[in-house]
């Protein structure tokens, strides 16, 4: 207990300094770009003098390490400034996006374990066979296929020629209302509301989006928990197990516990792909989550969105890794502090 | 110069030069008498008691959330909002029928300020000197709120416009209002307009819909705070407006409610309208296509073109205003030699753009004013796609073997990104080496305003008023005061025409102006002009009677189903 | 090197009977040949209109045409040459500052004071920029910029630093513990010319792998970044933009002007993972089974 109190203090050490960088590239690497938003901010036929105001009222036109200073002091209180597409604070903005993209992104980790460990760990266990074969080539593809491409192909094939999915437009059907929030994210909100047609429309349009994903990176738990079960099952304390007359099973459970570590960074990895593939599927589908506003956000040149999401997203997966390393430490003690 | 009721119009009284102008697709005797029929129905497309009554729900897909709700935003949304819930100021066009049945347009055409009546004001009346306008307010005029309409709503909006300093306080400018307190109240009703100079295009001016405003400003008020007398923050996203439609409900990035002010008259028969973002123009063209909506904005010329073949599906059509433009920016040296322009403007592929990317629809443009504007002239531009003649100019000009230009662009407009590439390759032809350089909407409006671009194909002009002073002077006028003079043209000539134009009251010597400063933007060729699609929406069948009106949106408190 | 002595090579007896490898081998050398000679040997004309818009396949324009008139087939020919253009130099810059710095910081990070410092801080700032999703991060950095070719290399060669960084790092100190590093020492070379002259050839294997995959995952990530428009500017025939082009006319029932790009695109990444999976399995003999 004290070993592993000492090694989540030594990690946690490491996280703070870390997020301290983050905020410091992020800052600097969005200031530092081409761009002005205070043109965006002024409007249109604005007269150069309000331009300046704008400008000022911004503080852009303090020397860049205050503007730093001001923008830690605003960090620490919430404030990351305002969109000036919404109108709304950028916190607001994420509050009521980051629930979709969590959906989708818990969701398809959820689902690439649920099928991709069982999967992996059958294919392992029984060499050979159609499965295996089916697996392998699998395996291969989906690392090469583009996620939006993938989404696009889904789209075409179950929304126009067969007509089973509903059309790309969100989360929700036309004029079906969302639920009442509870986590803002739909398909939960309206299954613990009893909102029944919401939650049919959410989980209808939850489908295509989701299958994307989980078809294009479940192959990464799916050949890591494959390669690692077939290395404990031709590791000598499974022969060792087997030598001893333990049943198959009582054979693949310790393999499986050994096997885990490697599953569990990997889980890691996927989460950090998944922040990623999220951006291209949300745009296709228009899922208003907060991939979409990220690219949104670089198009229309809206910074302070822009500065907040990239911030969160590295904050996030800062707190992801610090998670992995801990489960892999709880898994595997013998891995060093 | 008075009127009884909103819209006095005997079907005698429009001339057939103006049912002309506006007859778009619709050709030949057959349905010159059918439309007259229509006409005769209903003349000026007001709303039927009976469709009044009906409480329509509207449903439609939007390309993108209005920013905000207040003249501090610039999109096509933004402006579709501000005029559903403020729908203008004093004055607007009157509306005659297009020739398409079902159909109207605003009266653009008519000389002076006879197509112009009353919005708000229910009297008006200038002095001969077009120097003091006084306007009464028809009482009765509620916003959503149930407040009344009075001048102390009319003076805070002015007052609010001269601290925002924004689009209505240039407007103030252009017709030379220098501060609120040269708004005289004379009552409850009146109100009394001083201004500096004389201003022939003030009742014009005051037809638009889209500068923010008339702010209910009881309301309004009650949302300032201390540090926010104006209540901007609450305005930006909030609606204090006297128009047809209050907003309800507005979740940024995905949806938005309006339902309809029951004080606002006529009453509106569509009672909800409920819009779905959906950013991509393919999606919104399927749900059109599909059924699951009535209404898609913002669809290209290709969509269009696959939605006509769907029986249930019409493409709304009229003349407009619009004015995409290649604009050599002349900043740079090169672009600012004419005889550089006017090579460019006989290396452009204008039926090639005409055909691939408008399908026909549309017609090319020639000159600075609008087809459907008063004294419009074609005479004076002389230029067709014929390289050997642009290459001939580019020698004489000093560069034998072309030059390399950039030509930027807003990418999230498909029609300028095709435009684009059929502009490079008729470009790469004749020696301009052309690498087009799309840049996103908020970067290319930074950079255009800045005049930091080369030269750029643009989409984003409609003028509003009808009038040639007015469209030259805020697009062409002197680049040291004309924000929107992004290719820096400067004219001597031209400026002193357009100014002048400004401020004198109309004569045969402002005709000639008219047509001379017509004649300087073809020979000069600041912009050179691409092709006119006119006003294109996509409507489920069954509703009819579509108004259109020189901001271009679609205004939905008229419409009904037949 | 003749036919005759690449037969003989390990490199081919272990190569041949790998169908995944061989096929990951044809694709790449297809790949190439189109980079250098794609426009060239292109029917029509890349960046201009070609004949009349979304045309369907036929016998005169095999993919079809797109949007604006361009002939798809064309451009998929040319599409090589900017995206391996792309992906090869950005990979190749972040290989040497990676392996560089890999060097470094595996060397000195058991060694005097300033060493350990220096390693331990280029460990730090490659945790740092690995925080950071690489989609969203090379989309802001390029968004912002602006879309062009250029910004693009430097977004990729960038992000990918931190990987080359580990793995050489990772190998350098397996490698560093040997006797004949202590032996360049005694002979006197000094700490940085052993570094780099004796234990770096000998730690090169994991990135060198490592390289095959990366150009495979860039081309995924700049044909991405085209799709949401931040990535390289329009009419280049870059796969991603065509995608993007295509995904519109996709949802009116033109499906050809996404579809063969997305398929050559797959088909590449594809081949780069194929290639580097087996390279990895050839450079390693303990995997092999």
């Amino acid at each position: 207990m004290r070993r592993f109190v000492l090694f989540f203090c030594k990690r946690l050490l490491f996280i703070v300094p870390q997020l301290f960088a983050v905020s410091v590239i992020v800052f600097f690497l969005i200031r530092l770009l081409p761009g002005d938003p205070s043109y965006m901010l002024a409007g249109p036929y604005a007269s150069p003098d309000r331009i300046a105001e704008v400008r000022k009222s911004l503080g852009l036109d303090e020397p860049i390490l205050v503007q730093y200073i001001h923008y830690l002091e605003r960090i620490a209180v919430g404030d990351f400034g305002t969109s000036w597409r919404t109108s709304q604070p950028v916190l607001t903005d994420i509050e009521q996006r980051l629930p979709a993209t969590l959906e989708l992104v818990v969701g398809a980790v959820v689902l690439s374990v649920v099928i991709g460990i069982p999967v992996g760990v059958a294919v392992a266990a029984k060499r050979g066979g159609a499965l295996e074969r089916g697996v392998f080539f699998y395996g291969m593809l989906a690392g090469s296929l583009p996620d939006f491409w993938v989404g696009l192909l889904l789209i075409l094939i179950f929304f126009f020629f067969l007509g089973w999915a509903p059309a790309p437009v969100g989360q929700l059907g036309f004029a079906v209302f969302a639920p009442d929030r509870i986590t803002g994210a739909y398909v939960v909100d309206s299954f613990l509301t009893g909102d029944w047609p919401a939650f049919a429309s959410a989980l209808g349009h939850l489908v295509l989006p989701l299958a994307t994903l989980v078809i294009v990176y479940m192959p990464l738990v799916l050949k890591t928990a494959r390669s690692a079960m077939e290395e404990m099952l031709d590791s000598g304390f499974v022969l060792q197990a087997r030598a001893n007359g333990l049943s198959r099973r009582m054979q693949l459970r310790y393999a499986l516990r050994n096997a885990l570590p490697p599953v569990v960074t990997v889980i890691g990895i996927e989460f950090w792909f998944l922040l990623g593939g999220a951006v291209l599927v949300e745009t296709i589908f228009a899922w208003g989550g907060l991939g979409q506003y990220a690219v949104e956000s670089v198009v229309n040149s809206d910074y302070a969105p822009l500065q907040a999401i990239v911030l969160i997203t590295a904050i996030f997966t800062s707190l992801v890794f610090l998670a992995v390393d801990i489960l892999y430490y709880l898994i595997d003690p013998r891995i060093g502090v | 110069m008075s009127a009884d009721a909103p819209f006095p119009l005997d079907p005698r009284d429009f001339g057939r030069r103006a049912f002309l102008r506006y007859a778009a697709g619709s050709a030949g005797l057959a349905s010159f008498v059918a439309s007259a029929n229509e006409a005769l129905a209903a003349p000026d497309g007001s709303v039927p008691p009976d469709k009044s009554a009906a409480g329509y729900t509207l449903t439609a897909a939007y390309a993108a959330s209005p920013p905000a709700v207040d003249e501090v935003a610039f999109t096509m949304e933004v402006e579709n909002m501000m005029a559903l819930t403020y729908a203008g100021d004093l004055m607007q066009y009157r509306s005659i029928p297009s020739g398409t049945p079902g159909i109207f347009v605003a009266d653009m055409a008519a000389p002076g300020n006879e197509g112009v009546i009353g919005r708000w004001a229910d009297n008006w009346e200038g002095t001969p000197d077009y120097k003091t306008w006084t306007f009464h307010i028809r009482p009765g005029i509620r916003s959503w709120a149930g407040n009344e309409m009075t001048t102390a709503d009319m003076v805070w909006t002015w007052e609010r416009a001269f601290e925002m300093k924004a689009v209505r306080y240039f407007f103030a400018r252009a017709m030379f209002l220098k501060k609120p307190a040269d708004i005289e109240v004379i009552d409850r009703y009146t109100l009394r307009f001083h201004l500096s100079k004389p201003s022939p295009v003030i009742l014009k001016l005051m037809a638009m819909s889209y500068y923010g405003g008339p702010f209910d400003s009881t309301l309004a008020k009650q949302h300032a705070t201390a540090s926010d007398p104006w209540a901007k923050a609450w305005l930006r996203n909030h609606d204090a407006g006297f128009g047809p439609y209050h907003i309800v409900r507005n979740i940024p990035g995905q949806e938005l409610e309006l339902v309809r002010n029951e004080h606002y008259q006529p009453l509106a028969p569509i009672k909800r309208i409920l819009i779905r973002i959906v950013p991509d123009p393919a999606t919104r063209t399927a749900l059109l296509d599909r059924g699951a909506v009535d209404y898609a904005m913002r669809l290209p010329e290709r969509d269009l073109e696959a939605l006509s073949k769907n029986p249930n599906v019409q493409i709304v059509r009229a003349a407009a205003n619009f004015i995409p433009y290649v604009g050599p920016v002349e900043t740079n040296p090169i672009m600012a030699k004419t005889a550089i322009r006017q090579a460019m403007a006989y290396a452009t592929p204008y039926e090639d753009i005409h055909q691939k990317v408008y399908y026909g629809h549309g017609t090319l443009i020639k000159s600075i004013t609008p087809a459907i504007f008063p004294n419009y002239t074609p005479k004076f531009w002389a230029y067709k796609y014929d390289p050997p003649t642009a290459k001939k100019l580019l020698a004489e000009a000093g560069y034998p073997n072309g030059f390399d230009l950039k030509l930027s662009f807003d990418n999230s407009i498909e029609e300028m990104s095709e435009a684009a590439v059929l502009i490079k390759a008729a470009y790469d032809g004749v020696g301009i080496r052309t690498t087009l350089d799309p840049l996103p909407a908020a970067v290319y409006s930074e950079r255009k305003l800045r005049r930091e671009l080369m030269c750029q194909v643009d989409n984003f002009q409609w003028p509003w008023v009808a009038d040639t002073g007015y469209t030259g002077w805020v697009y062409l006028g002197p680049p040291a005061t004309t924000v929107n003079n992004s290719v820096d043209f400067n004219n001597p000539e031209f400026n002193h025409l357009v100014t002048t134009m400004m401020q004198i009251p109309p004569s045969p010597e402002r005709l000639k102006m008219d047509l001379r400063v017509q004649q300087i933007a073809a020979e000069q060729v600041p912009w050179i002009f691409l092709v006119n699609p006119g006003w294109r929406e996509a409507f489920r069948k069954g509703w009819t009677n579509f108004h259109w009106y020189p901001d271009n949106n679609v205004h939905f408190e008229w419409l009904y189903k037949s | 090197m003749t036919m005759h002595r690449i037969l003989q090579s390990d490199f081919w007896r272990f190569a041949h009977l790998r169908p995944a490898m061989m096929f990951g081998l044809v694709v790449i050398i297809v790949d190439l040949f189109l980079a250098v000679l794609g426009p060239a040997i292109a029917p029509f004309p890349v960046e201009a209109p070609a004949g009349a818009s979304l045309r369907p396949p036929s016998a005169l324009h095999w993919f079809g045409t797109d949007v604006s008139g361009l002939d798809i087939f064309s451009r998929v020919l040319a599409a090589p040459r900017i995206d391996l253009t792309i992906a090869l130099v950005s990979t190749i810059i972040a290989f040497i500052a990676g392996v560089a710095l890999g060097v470094v910081s595996g060397f000195f990070a058991e060694g005097d004071r300033t060493g350990r410092l220096a390693s331990g801080l280029i460990m730090r700032t490659a945790d740092v920029v690995q925080a950071f999703p690489m989609f969203v991060f090379a989309l802001a950095l390029v968004g912002l910029s602006g879309p062009s070719i250029k910004n693009v290399i430097i977004a990729l060669a960038f992000l990918n630093i931190p990987f080359f960084l580990r793995l050489t790092r990772a190998s350098v100190l397996q490698v560093r513990s040997r006797t004949f590093v202590e032996a360049a020492l005694c002979a006197g070379n000094s700490p940085i010319r052993t570094a780099f002259v004796h234990v770096m050839p000998n730690s090169l294997a994991p990135a060198l792998v490592h390289f095959s995959t990366t150009i495979g995952f860039s081309i995924l990530l700049t044909a991405g970044l085209s799709f949401v428009g931040a990535g390289v500017p329009p009419p280049t025939p870059e796969l991603g933009l065509m995608i993007r082009s295509g995904a519109q006319n996709m949802m009116t029932g033109q499906w050809w002007t996404a579809l063969f790009p997305g398929l050559s695109l797959a088909l590449t990444v594809l081949a780069f993972s194929l290639f580097g999976d087996n390279l990895r399995v050839f450079l390693d003999p303990t995997n092999r089974r």
